[in-house]
């Protein structure tokens, strides 16, 4: 369907808005999340190195981690080690393998305390030897975030998050916001991806993943792209053009 | 215990194995999965401590066989490692030594009795060329008997003697030649020293090259071959002695720096990096306060060296005034040299950075927090994974873990121990169709099992479990399993 010309005007303002943002996917490294079908609805086909990513999961066991724990592997497959931070002392290296993770490319790493645990974020987000950090992060202050953001700019790591629903809605510095919601099955498991909110895009935008058990392979069942919902408002602070590559 | 490693192309293989494990059947070259199914199938006792498994490590061994060669100076002046990239031999220079212990018999067998001593088992050899004893300790003498070669004036010569010599039936492989050779020679019928011995040099030049001539010619003395001398290093310290004791913070950080750049300047010199700092700070009247600080890859920068002592420095209560401080280098590694070559650079700075970021997390957070995951060839999920620590440079990233599992088949959390959970069950099939998982009721829509996991018994009781991957009609995930002994239902995972 052809195109009024007032899309056309808003397509071109967005297009130079995020060229001035520096978001353009051919300015800047683009990796995969792991689905082409997801990668779709964002604006860059994919998350940008040195973003933080959340995947905010609508209730326990939904298939969140799994999808980050994708999207970190993808990061870094052209260099650079996965980090996994995570307290709990529970995260299962054959369900990782099996995804696809190298595990002689990834550093676990298990601190005791939460105040520890931000720092090894800090500090795995800070490094250029770094290509992934995966993460569960409950509560967390704006500041932080903040901090973690600018440190994976100054890298291009990419920081990839899950956190639990009471983050919905909240103010946060993070990049994308996927919304992770379980969709029963009779077969295959069946998730569906929300974009909550992406800098440089539209959030609402959704889609309804399968998860092959044999390949694991992602792929959509059927989307639902029309029904944007605007969720602008949600964006606390807005994001400066060119950000300072400090800390 | 097995020490293994993977080996390109062949996966994990045993390097090499106790005399327990040879007892069982195992055997250097093996794959370790074999090895592990050897100890299981040979076990009767349940009480049997079973395989222990430990990753090979070639830099370990070659530190422990110069610290031997330290310690036999006490046999010979000149004690040397053979010249291999993994040495597993020592040589002496017992030359006119023999009288000082009694005779050459005496002064093997008290170089057997004082590796005994330590627990180590020995084959000694004494004869007139490094060749004729290196090849005599590997095929003549054994743990329990040395050997020491008669002194014969025409001992070692190529021409078969009627009363025969001691070296006449010795295999090729007593002539310290590469494997590649000795299958050659193997195929060509050649299996015995003597034969080789009879053949015409030149032929021999010609077909097999210079290296198998050289290994004939040092054998039989024909030509010289000297003994490289092992000096072990002196140690790298760096002190300070205060003439007025200080407990002020700030002052002893202050002097660490100090200490830190003169340990960093003889690093820098020898070009080495450390892979282990230790930094004692003795205080009045006390034990001296102790920080040890291993790092991931050799390192000579005082600024990284002195940011994670302080990084320990700074989180010590100190018990009193410090009156002495001083830095050793624990252990340390040849640095190595900094090539500029365009294409790798990157991935260079990549594995630098890396590093540093491993030692100021190990640093903090503790060695035993920063670490790799390697997987294991065990039935029973919670011992399906070690943790390898990722001090002293021992990660690997070059190896690629093997996948026995298909995605989503196990989870990305796993409880440990399994938490006990009330599970309703289908009456025909005993199939779960609602879990309650504290206090909080699951109705069940899709159920896949039971996959059935008996193990263990080795390490006592035995296991006996069916799980189930089920998924509750919200649509989570999770891992369960019923213990067949008492029908005990058990949540061990979430495909979170």
């Amino acid at each position: 369907m052809p195109r009024s010309p007032q899309q056309q005007l808003v397509d071109l303002l967005r297009d130079q808005l995020r060229s001035t943002e520096g978001l353009d996917s051919s300015s800047c490294d683009v990796v995969s999340c792991g689905c082409a079908d997801v990668d779709r609805l964002l604006p860059g086909q994919g998350f940008r190195r040195g973003a933080l990513i959340e995947w905010i999961t609508a209730t326990p066991a939904a298939g969140a981690a799994t999808l980050a724990l994708i999207a970190a592997r993808e990061a870094s497959r052209g260099g650079g080690a996965l980090v996994v931070i995570e307290r709990s002392q529970q995260f299962y290296a054959p369900a990782a393998a099996a995804l696809g993770s190298d595990l002689a490319n990834t550093i676990v790493i298990q601190p005791q305390h939460q105040r520890d645990e931000h720092w090894a974020i800090d500090q795995s987000l800070r490094s250029r030897g770094v290509a992934a950090v995966w993460a569960h992060v409950d509560r967390l202050d704006n500041r932080t975030l903040r901090r973690w953001q600018l440190a994976a700019e100054t890298s291009g790591c990419l920081g990839c998050f899950v956190r639990p629903p009471e983050v919905r809605g909240q103010p946060s510095w993070a990049e994308v916001q996927l919304w992770i919601a379980p969709a029963p099955a009779a077969q295959h498991r069946k998730i569906r991806v929300t974009v909550l909110r992406c800098r440089g895009g539209t959030g609402g935008a959704s889609v309804l993943l399968s998860m092959d058990e044999i390949t694991g392979t992602l792929q959509a069942c059927e989307t639902n792209e029309s029904s944007v919902v605007h969720l602008a408002p949600e964006l606390a602070y807005p994001t400066p053009g060119v950000r300072a590559a400090r800390a | 215990m097995v020490l293994y490693d993977e080996q390109a192309g062949r996966g994990w293989r045993v390097v090499t194995c106790s005399h327990a494990g040879r007892a069982h059947g195992i055997q250097p070259g093996m794959p370790v999965v074999e090895a592990t199914s050897l100890v299981r199938q040979s076990k009767t006792s349940p009480g049997n401590p079973g395989l222990h498994l430990e990753r090979y490590d070639p830099r370990q061994d070659r530190s422990a066989l110069e610290e031997l060669a330290a310690w036999c100076d006490q046999f010979s002046p000149i004690v040397g490692l053979e010249e291999e990239a993994e040495p597993a031999c020592l040589f002496m220079d017992v030359s006119g030594m023999a009288s000082i212990f009694g005779s050459e018999e005496q002064l093997a067998q008290n170089v057997r009795n004082q590796f005994r001593h330590r627990h180590l088992l020995a084959r000694v050899a004494i004869a007139e060329t490094l060749g004729a004893a290196w090849g005599a300790a590997r095929f003549v003498a054994t743990a329990e008997q040395p050997f020491v070669a008669p002194a014969a004036a025409n001992n070692l010569v190529r021409e078969s003697s009627a009363t025969g010599s001691w070296h006449e039936h010795l295999p090729v492989e007593a002539l310290r030649l590469p494997a590649a050779t000795i299958q050659r020679l193997h195929q060509l019928g050649i299996t015995q020293l003597r034969q080789l011995a009879n053949l015409p040099p030149r032929g021999l030049l010609a077909r097999f090259g210079d290296t198998l001539v050289t290994r004939l010619r040092q054998f039989f003395g024909e030509c010289q071959e000297g003994i490289v001398p092992h000096r072990p290093p002196e140690p790298m310290v760096a002190q300070i002695d205060l003439e007025h004791p200080t407990a002020h913070h700030a002052t002893v950080e202050h002097l660490v720096s100090q200490l830190v750049a003169d340990v960093a300047r003889q690093l820098t010199a020898r070009q080495a990096g450390a892979l282990q700092l230790e930094c004692q700070l003795q205080c009045e009247g006390r034990e001296a306060v102790k920080i040890a600080v291993t790092l991931f890859e050799p390192a000579a920068e005082a600024r990284h060296l002195e940011e994670l002592l302080l990084m320990q420095l700074n989180t010590l209560a100190l018990p009193g005034a410090v009156q002495s401080l001083a830095i050793h280098v624990r252990q340390h590694a040849t640095q190595s040299p900094r090539q500029h070559v365009l294409f790798d650079e990157q991935t260079r700075q990549h594995v630098r950075q890396l590093a540093t970021l491993v030692d100021r997390l190990a640093g903090r957070l503790g060695s035993d927090r920063v670490v790799q995951l390697e997987l294991l060839p065990d039935a029973q999920p919670e011992h399906a994974v070690q943790k390898v620590s990722l001090a002293a440079g021992k990660i690997r990233f070059d190896h690629a873990g093997h996948e026995p599992f298909r995605p989503l088949q196990r989870p990305l959390r796993l409880w440990h121990p399994p938490v006990p959970i009330e599970v309703v069950t289908t009456p025909a099939e005993e199939t779960p169709c609602e879990l309650s998982i504290r206090g909080q009721r699951h109705p069940l829509g899709n159920v896949c099992g039971p996959e059935e996991i008996v193990t263990g018994w080795w390490r006592g009781a035995s296991v006996r479990r069916n799980y189930y991957r089920v998924e509750t009609t919200a649509g989570s995930r999770f891992w369960v399993f019923r213990r067949l002994q008492d029908n005990a239902w058990f949540l061990h995972g979430e495909f979170e």
